[in-house]
């Protein structure tokens, strides 16, 4: 009897779901009327701010108690993206002190709609003029909250508010094992691409800073700064010299004398790239990598030797440098590289490779 | 004698309603948690509780293909078409005795190279590779001895260039935007080894440009009620597993895995024939005994459209292969059983398997016995029977109703009158007819499944609408 009566149950919790999504399925088809609808009712308490001299109180007040509804500011947002970027600027001006208060109501809502908030800074940032100040640790504070989204979204807000100081406290905060928050660090490279400040100071906060954070941080700030800038060579060469250092931090500065050749660099990576060593294969199909920078005799001998790794990824990595470096192939094949298999397959494909490419260069010309 | 029997059908009664109840729990939770979670994600996105920025993982697509020359243009067209930046797409010819290699060089202008391939994991040897730089992602067609599809997967991981490789198979179709939602829970969490997207049956869809714009209940009846099925599996009860990292299969149609680790698990095992869940087994079992901490995932917003069979005979012989699949892979990892070492994935994931997929075809085989012999002996009353198996019937459909339902959660689709009044009347031919066609399959499918080993399992294609 049991049995029958949790059947019963669970048929009737299902039925009501069924009719549940029924009715969402009809509520979805008026969706789109629906949100035009409350863009339009947004629109015109937003629209009077535009006006005149300035909003009055009461019109700020109540524009407010609406936007503390996270539905509202996605209709904000919508009717934002319909006006001119002057006319936006003007809005903000004259809004800007709702954003204080918003977020203290923000805070109080639930992760969905907080991390909303942050998106919605992140967007319109940079035209939140002086309000920011304020703004800053009322949006690190999400950067601490449970949801993921809420610390990603909160992070591109701070970093569209400029704040360098704040940015990094939040990272710290995130890239701290014991805080249990994560963020993959492609999320925080592309996020601090978008830092709207000034990104020297942020660099030189970074620098100033950097011993304290973990080392998987570091590697992913040393890569932001890569893709960033290549000013910072002085840096990063202490870092490629620095035995004593994680090995990933010295590949980062590996890749970025790849990516900003610098003399200085040229003799590490030469050894590192002529290490036959097998326990140190990374070092070398790094360095053989970065190698395709650095024209000349040397470099040519390091990558030939190096075509005889056992190591696959030394050999490939080699290949490529020297197919960028534009040697001849022909001649390493009939040279040391000929008699070894492995270097002779490689060099092979890496000479196909350039035929296709250049096939495909050759047939994009007479399309263009 | 009729003590014994009266005493045997006691014992079996409290069995079946034992496991009645534990099925029925089961449907319910999964179809609850998955339609209230596919909710939750639908508001999440709406206010942009998402990662929709360009965080590119690198993936390497591989497509395993075996006599696919009708479907296999379409398939590598709407790879092309996906909706991001860096990723490559190796196809692996597995010894096709149709024209799939010549459709792949001759449509896709490819050049033939000496390239080398490293051997990570085993495979047989490689005939010819051929390379393309015209398209927006260099193309690799690899042309290889027949070795089955696992051989075929593992040569796509010993050519694949990038960090995680995705498999699709060469029948299906990847929506645009699949790549970008399958690597999101990778960012989300460093752990994750593993995801798998949601499969939908594409009979009744068209596709333009990798972009659902008609999808309706296909006019084929058969495949309709594989519609309901999928929605039930791929809606509900992956979403439940997923809950407790417990899921341990990722349909081989598209799942993303990290290469290093599949490398170091030793690859796709070739002597499987559903390597697809006996891979996934094999990472839970690789990263519980190296104590790694792990994440295998679900992705139900990044969808592969694929084509499921329209004919009995071909669905009969796929769910044949699947039912070897799921045997071997269990049978080879039956360690896994009621051990405290693999937690939920023992206690609740396989002992669901066990009991649930791999004996129900025996258990409702044993049941109609039972009933047959209670009939014999006068023992059974017909008309509670009537309504027992009423009730079972009203009670599935009206799961599989709300699993279908669940998809005005998920984007571009939208319910259309019809195809309600469809699913309503095919749910119950389902749940009543072809369920006990299918057991009946599934419990024959051992017999002589050794002689199949390194077969890809023939079923007839149709050309795939993509334009």
């Amino acid at each position: 009897m049991g049995g029958e009566v949790l059947i019963y149950g669970y048929g009737l919790i299902c039925l009501s779901m069924l009719i549940f999504n029924l009715i969402y399925a009809a509520h979805l088809r008026s969706d789109a009327k629906r949100t035009v609808k409350r863009t339009g009712r947004i629109a015109a308490l937003a629209a009077p701010l535009l006006e005149g001299g300035g909003p009055a109180p009461a019109c700020l007040e109540r524009l407010s108690r609406r936007l503390e509804r996270a539905g509202n500011l996605l209709a904000l947002d919508e009717w934002l993206r319909t006006l001119e970027p002057e006319r936006a600027e003007l809005f903000f001006s004259r809004a800007a002190p709702l954003f204080g208060r918003l977020a203290d109501a923000y805070a109080k809502r639930g992760e969905i709609d907080g991390a909303y908030f942050c998106h919605f800074i992140a967007g319109w940032g940079e035209h939140l003029g002086p309000v920011r100040d304020g703004l800053v640790p009322k949006l690190a504070a999400f950067a601490r909250r449970k949801s993921l989204y809420s610390r990603v979204n909160a992070l591109k807000a701070l970093c569209a508010l400029g704040d360098g100081q704040a940015v990094l406290d939040t990272l710290a905060f995130l890239c701290d094992d014991a805080s249990g928050a994560y963020i993959h660090q492609k999320i925080v490279v592309e996020t601090l691409m978008g830092f709207s400040g000034d990104y020297h100071g942020l660099i030189a906060l970074i620098w100033e800073r950097f011993g304290r954070f973990p080392a998987a941080a570091q590697r992913t700030l040393l890569d932001y700064i890569r893709f960033r800038s290549g000013e910072y060579s002085d840096k990063m060469l202490k870092i490629l010299l620095d035995g004593g250092l994680d090995k990933e931090l010295r590949f980062a500065a590996v890749r970025y004398f790849g990516r900003y050749p610098d003399e200085r660099a040229r003799e590490t990576l030469l050894r590192f790239a002529s290490d036959t060593d097998t326990a140190r294969w990374e070092y070398a199909a790094i360095s053989a990598s970065s190698l395709a920078s650095y024209p000349g005799e040397d470099t040519f001998r390091a990558l030939s030797s190096a075509m005889h790794s056992p190591n696959w990824y030394v050999r490939y990595n080699s290949a490529t440098s020297l197919e960028k470096l534009g040697f001849d192939y022909e001649d390493l094949l009939g040279g040391a590289a000929g008699s070894d298999r492995y270097a002779r397959e490689m060099l092979t494909y890496r000479l196909e490779t350039r035929r296709l490419t250049a096939e495909e260069g050759k047939k994009e010309a007479v399309r263009a | 004698m009729r003590d014994f029997i009266i005493g045997f059908l006691f014992c079996a009664e409290a069995f079946f309603v034992l496991y009645m109840i534990g099925y029925a729990s089961f449907l319910f939770l999964s179809v609850t948690v998955g339609s209230s979670e596919l909710y939750a994600a639908r508001r999440r996105n709406a206010f942009k509780n998402e990662l929709e920025n360009d965080y590119y993982l690198p993936v390497s697509v591989i497509v395993p293909a075996h006599n696919e020359g009708v479907t296999i243009e379409a398939t590598i067209r709407s790879l092309l078409a996906l909706d991001y930046r860096l990723y490559e797409i190796i196809v692996v010819d597995d010894g096709s005795t149709d024209d799939t290699a010549e459709i792949v060089r001759e449509r896709f202008n490819m050049f033939r190279v000496n390239r080398p391939i490293q051997r990570r994991v085993p495979c047989k040897h490689e005939r010819a590779v051929y390379e393309t730089r015209e398209w927006k992602v260099p193309v690799t067609l690899v042309c290889k001895e027949n070795g089955g599809k696992a051989d075929a997967l593992n040569m796509g991981i010993n050519a694949s260039n990038y960090p995680y490789f995705l498999c699709i198979d060469a029948d299906s179709v990847l929506q645009y935007d699949s790549l970008d939602k399958i690597v999101r829970p990778v960012l989300e969490d460093a752990n994750t080894i593993a995801v798998g997207g949601a499969v939908r049956p594409c009979n009744g869809a068209t596709i333009e440009n990798g972009r659902v714009t008609r999808y309706r209940m296909p006019k084929n009846l058969l495949a309709s009620m594989q519609v309901l099925e999928y929605d039930r599996s791929f809606l509900a009860s992956r979403i439940l597993f997923d809950k407790f990292n417990g899921n341990i299969i990722i349909s081989g149609a598209f799942g993303l895995f990290r290469k290093d680790l599949v490398v170091a698990a030793g690859g796709y095992d070739t002597d499987t024939m559903g390597e697809d869940m006996e891979l996934v087994v094999k990472l839970h079992v690789f990263c519980r005994e190296t104590s790694r901490p792990y994440r295998i995932r679900y992705a139900p917003d990044a969808v592969c459209w694929t084509q499921v069979p329209e004919k009995l005979r071909d669905l009969c012989k796929q769910r044949r292969r699947w039912h070897i699949g799921l045997f071997q892979s269990m049978m080879k990892h039956r360690r896994i059983l009621a051990n405290v070492k693999y937690g939920a994935v023992s206690f609740i994931s396989y002992f669901y398997f066990l009991l649930y997929e791999l004996f129900s075809p025996y258990i409702e085989i044993f049941g109609l016995l039972t009933t047959l012999l209670a009939f014999a002996v006068d023992l059974i009353n017909v008309p509670f029977m009537l309504l027992f198996f009423g009730i079972y019937v009203a009670y599935t459909a009206i799961l599989s109703l709300t699993a279908f339902l669940a998809r005005v959660h998920t984007v571009d689709l939208k319910l259309y009158p019809s195809d309600m009044f469809k699913a309503v009347g095919l749910c119950v031919i389902e749940v009543s007819c072809l369920r006990f066609i299918m057991a009946w399959v599934r419990m024959t499918a051992l017999i002589g499944y050794r002689k199949k080993r390194g077969n890809w399992g023939r079923i007839e294609r149709k050309k795939i609408e993509f334009k």
